[in-house]
């Protein structure tokens, strides 16, 4: 039994799952299909966090030590918060069978769980596609709607291209190096840079980063908002895992080429994300073309990778930070309403829900990274110190001055929420659960930057584990 | 001196309680959001803030002997070296006292906006408290963190109730703003890394707080070039310093009275400020260096500022552009490397604070009466409202600064400590203190006397009521500085001397004209 012990949580993830398909429309007379879920995901994360072992172990195909605990952690937690969140919003959206949904989630979870467990390429790209597969379905859930059959079709179509770019970066790999275990092995030369370009295409589609980053607008904006809420924090942390254990693991990072490729991503995403979502009247888009220009400073701590690890620590602080703002604004947003998508829509809000528009506005005040959401603050003060140790001038002068553009597009929406006169005057009925998942994330946001130096601690351990 | 409970951390937190205080009627259905509640719990949060500032420099004063000076440090995030500093001396002294006062008389200013409830008194409250944070904080994070959070009261309230082109005119505010400090930013981070880096910090983290950065030497010449720029063009964005002036017009325009006058009195002196707490201590070389430039853009803002504003249909438009004439006075000062000008100039400043103030405020008076800012529907007004006659003539005066003002012991004190480095752009300000005469005359002129151009409204009369006496306030406080600045200037000398270091030439000579 104790060599299961590091597959439990997946295995409850997955088999609990599995009671959807099962006895999904007996949850469903019992009104706890959500529950259900809920219940799930809190115990993978607690047999995470409670039953591992402390000491790291490689059990076959997993990796357990404290970055991939971490990171499965803060999956764990997107996926409870924004489930809580979007609980109630799908009815309005017309999902069709809960149950269904459900399940596709959860499977998308341990798909995302597997990615940040997998000690070797295979288990990782089993992780990947699993974790893919199931989100293209739930993109697509809402069925009467044109828009999301779209943006199903075109994240499964864009999805299987990088994920074969990913496998011929694998097939590479066992090509030069006779292996598939994520780990050093002492190779070199140009089929190595290819495979390490090659896997760089496939991570970087599902992250979203420039200049792979075509889908993400569209497929945020088609799918429903419950299953964006979800993706747009748990798919990152995945894939930024993954990314980071292949990049310091495999390649053992920095090597210069490496280097540059990551460095020209970096400030593609930053620009064209921030460029983009200047001009884009939806919210939706808005969102996700700043959540291209967020990964693209996310990215920077993998870039620089100063002497010390602290500067990957800072790349995980901001993750974090990050995901509590995002699953908060896409948490608002499908509280309105399953259409509420442009800006119009969001005009006075402040006089419809005082609350949503005060949570709004902290969200949003936390991605343009200016007090009082100290979390967005914190972390480019974290970031961009790494980037200036390092002696990156250039992409420390870049970012800043990114941020400084974006709070051009940063504060349209809280103005129009706080500063305009709404178009209907019916109040929003924000339920219980979606209160709770808000104020969770309004206090992470505003935690984490007034104090952060528990999850700064954290954050320099798990950075510890994988850097040298 | 440091002291163990937090009485620098009570000025900022007493506003900003206050501010949560305020919002109370939206969770209680028994007290009306326009009622005098909220309006009593405003002024009384702001006079308990002003008596503490009063208080702390009182004990603070007594128990260490003639000089200010009362620290606050609290660790808050070891792993990145920020740490929570603040620090009370005669220089930070002089702009919470400011702070405390124009807060004061802004918020208990009878004409706030029609449609404003209790959201008016909580954004002036948390705009008293952050900048009062910002005047408070030594540590460059934390200082940082103020200096961006100002905004957003300021942006609100103007944003809410401002006038027609609110929205542009916030935008631009913002995005100047923003995009002025985002280099600081990045200075400020290379600055704490470059500490850690040389070895200096005590536990080998990064070090942002100001005496120990300014006690390193660190810097060689190109850092303190790129560094030192940087730092300038943020606070030149936001005193504003001509060329980087954009957004001032616009928002001064269009802001509601109260608003305008919390901006111009306060907002500005930030970047003066920080200037000489933060540059003059981390750049020395290049402050000396950049001397001759920013005085000659303090000067320049002084004639461009006063012949803008003489061509100015408006009043708004003109007091935006006035204002713009008088802080050059005090860029001038600080371009000085000379304590009696920079002291000069931190006097201005409080002057300036003051005056505009009272200005933005007995002029918003004449705006709501008459409905209408334009020179062409204001004329002959003494008759009707000749307490406000009264009053904006007083400030008028201040303005110019004829002797007996406040502005006059500044202005002269800078002209004189700044004539010897730089006598042509001092020359250039003389120029400028006559044009000031001409414009603000003028606009007197208009207003007050002359045939009436717009039908006497019946609604709406004379300044009446607590208005009254907050003008008299900043009167007699004005007239009081002019004629006894002693006290404020020895509060102020040595912190200025002490901050801005050995490249400054202490030449208090002439100051003593004006000290016992």
């Amino acid at each position: 039994m104790n060599a299961l012990a590091p597959f439990a949580p997946v295995l409850a993830l997955s088999l609990g799952s599995l009671g959807y398909l099962v006895s999904g429309h007996l949850l469903e007379r019992a009104r706890l299909t959500s529950l259900f879920a809920l219940a799930l995901i809190g115990a993978a994360a607690y047999l995470i966090v409670g039953l591992l072992p402390m000491a790291p172990t490689v059990p076959y195909g997993f990796i357990v030590n404290d970055f991939s605990k971490f990171f499965a952690v803060l999956a764990c937690l997107g996926a409870f918060v924004s489930v809580i969140g979007t609980a109630s919003s799908l009815a309005e959206e017309k999902i069709g069978m809960v149950s269904e949904y459900y399940f596709l989630m959860l499977t998308s979870l341990c798909g995302a769980l597997v990615m940040i467990f997998a000690s070797d390429f295979l288990t990782l790209f089993i992780g990947i596609e699993v974790a893919s597969l199931a989100l293209y379905c739930l993109c697509g859930a809402r069925v009467t709607r044109e828009a999301s059959s779209e943006a199903a079709l075109k994240y499964f179509l864009l999805g299987c291209v990088s994920s074969a770019f990913m496998l011929f970066g694998i097939a590479l790999w066992y090509g030069v190096t006779g292996g598939l275990s994520i780990s050093a092995v002492q190779a070199s030369g140009p089929l190595v840079i290819l495979s390490f370009i090659l896997m760089v295409v496939g991570l970087a589609f599902k992250i979203g980063l420039a200049p792979f980053h075509l889908w993400v607008p569209d497929v945020y904006q088609g799918a429903p908002t419950s299953v964006t809420t979800y993706m747009s924090c748990v798919v990152k942390v995945a894939a930024f895992a993954a990314l980071f254990k292949i990049a310091l693991n495999a390649f053992l990072l920095p090597t210069e080429w490496a280097v540059g490729v990551l460095w020209f991503i970096s400030v593609l995403a930053m620009t064209v994300g921030n460029l983009a979502a200047l001009q884009q009247r939806s919210v939706k888009r808005m969102l996700a073309y700043s959540s291209v220009a967020q990964a693209g400073y996310m990215l920077i701590g993998l870039v620089v990778l100063g002497d010390t690890s602290s500067v990957l620590a800072s790349s995980v602080f901001y993750l974090t930070g990050y995901c509590a703002m995002t699953i908060g604004a896409f948490t608002v947003l499908s509280v309105i309403g399953p259409d509420a998508d442009s800006v119009d829509d969001l005009k006075g809000l402040v006089k419809r829900s005082p609350f949503l528009a005060l949570c709004m506005t902290l969200f949003f005040l936390a991605l343009a990274g200016l007090p009082p959401s100290m979390a967005g603050l914190m972390g480019k003060v974290y970031l961009f110190t790494g980037a200036l140790s390092a002696k990156f001038y250039g992409l420390a002068i870049i970012a800043v001055l990114n941020s400084a553009l974006a709070c051009a597009y940063y504060f349209r929406v809280p103005a129009a929420m706080l500063f305009q006169a709404p178009t209907s005057t019916e109040p929003v009925k924000v339920s219980v659960f979606s209160t709770f998942a808000l104020t969770f994330c309004v206090a992470a946001v505003v935690g984490i930057g007034i104090y952060p130096e528990p999850l700064v601690e954290v954050c320099e351990a798990v950075a510890a584990v994988v850097v040298r | 001196m440091t002291i163990p409970w937090p009485p620098l951390s009570s000025l900022i937190v007493v506003p900003a309680l206050g501010a949560l205080g305020c919002l109370a009627p939206w969770f209680s259905s028994r007290i009306d959001t326009k009622a005098r509640f909220v309006r009593v719990w405003a002024l009384g949060v702001s006079i308990l803030t002003l008596v503490i500032l009063a208080a702390i420099a009182r004990a603070a004063t007594i128990s260490h002997g003639a000089v200010l000076a009362l620290e606050e440090a609290r660790q808050w995030i070891p792993s990145l070296g920020i740490t929570y500093h603040l620090e009370l001396d005669g220089l930070s002294f002089a702009f919470c006292l400011l702070t405390a006062v124009i807060s004061f008389a802004v918020i208990a200013w009878s004409a706030k906006p029609v449609s404003a409830g209790a959201g008016w008194y909580a954004l002036l409250l948390l705009g008293e408290s952050t900048v009062m944070g910002a005047f408070l904080a030594t540590d460059l994070v934390l200082f940082y963190i103020f200096f961006e959070a100002m905004l957003l009261p300021v942006l609100g309230a103007m944003a809410l109730w401002g006038g027609a082109q609110r929205l542009n005119a916030s935008l631009k505010f913002l995005v100047y703003t923003m995009a002025g400090s985002a280099l600081m930013f990045l200075s400020i981070l290379y600055l704490g890394w470059k500490a850690q880096a040389m070895g200096h910090t005590l536990d080998g983290n990064f070090a942002f707080e100001i005496t120990t950065l300014a006690s390193m030497k660190m810097l060689n010449s190109t850092e303190e070039l790129v560094l030192g720029l940087a730092f300038l063009l943020a606070f030149a964005v936001k005193i504003p310093m001509v060329p980087f002036h954009g957004w001032l017009p616009d928002t001064y325009r269009e802001a509601p009275h109260g608003v305008a006058a919390f901006t111009a009195a306060l907002l500005g002196k930030v970047g003066i400020y920080a200037i000489i707490r933060f540059m003059w201590p981390l750049f020395p070389t290049f402050m000396v260096q950049a001397g001759p430039y920013v005085a000659a853009a303090g000067a320049g803002a002084i004639v461009f500022g006063a012949l803008v504003a003489m061509t100015q249909k408006d009043l708004r438009s003109l007091l935006a552009y006035s204002s713009i004439s008088h802080l050059g006075f005090c860029v001038l000062g600080i371009a000085g490397v000379s304590t009696m000008a920079m002291t000069g100039a931190v006097f201005q400043a409080v002057s300036h604070g003051l005056v505009t103030a009272a200005l933005f405020l007995t002029v918003g008076t004449i705006i709501d009466r008459q409905g209408s800012r334009d020179f062409d529907r204001l004329g002959g007004l003494a008759r009707s409202i000749p307490l406000t006659a009264f009053f904006l003539m007083i400030f008028c005066v201040a303005a110019v600064a004829l002797p007996l003002t406040s502005s006059f012991v500044g202005e002269f004190l800078i002209i004189v400590g700044s004539w010897k480095l730089f006598p042509t752009w001092t020359s250039v300000a003389l120029l400028g203190v006559v044009l000031g005469a001409v414009y603000t005359l003028t606009a007197y002129l208009r207003t007050m006397f002359g045939p009436l151009h717009a039908s006497d409204p019946q609604t709406g009369g004379d300044l009446r009521g607590f208005d009254v006496v907050i003008l008299t306030g900043l009167a007699a406080a004005i007239i009081a500085l002019g004629i006894f600045p002693a006290d404020l200037l020895d509060m102020i000398s040595p912190a200025v001397e002490v901050t801005a270091g050995s490249s400054v030439v202490a030449d208090n000579s002439l100051t003593q004209v004006f000290t016992r």
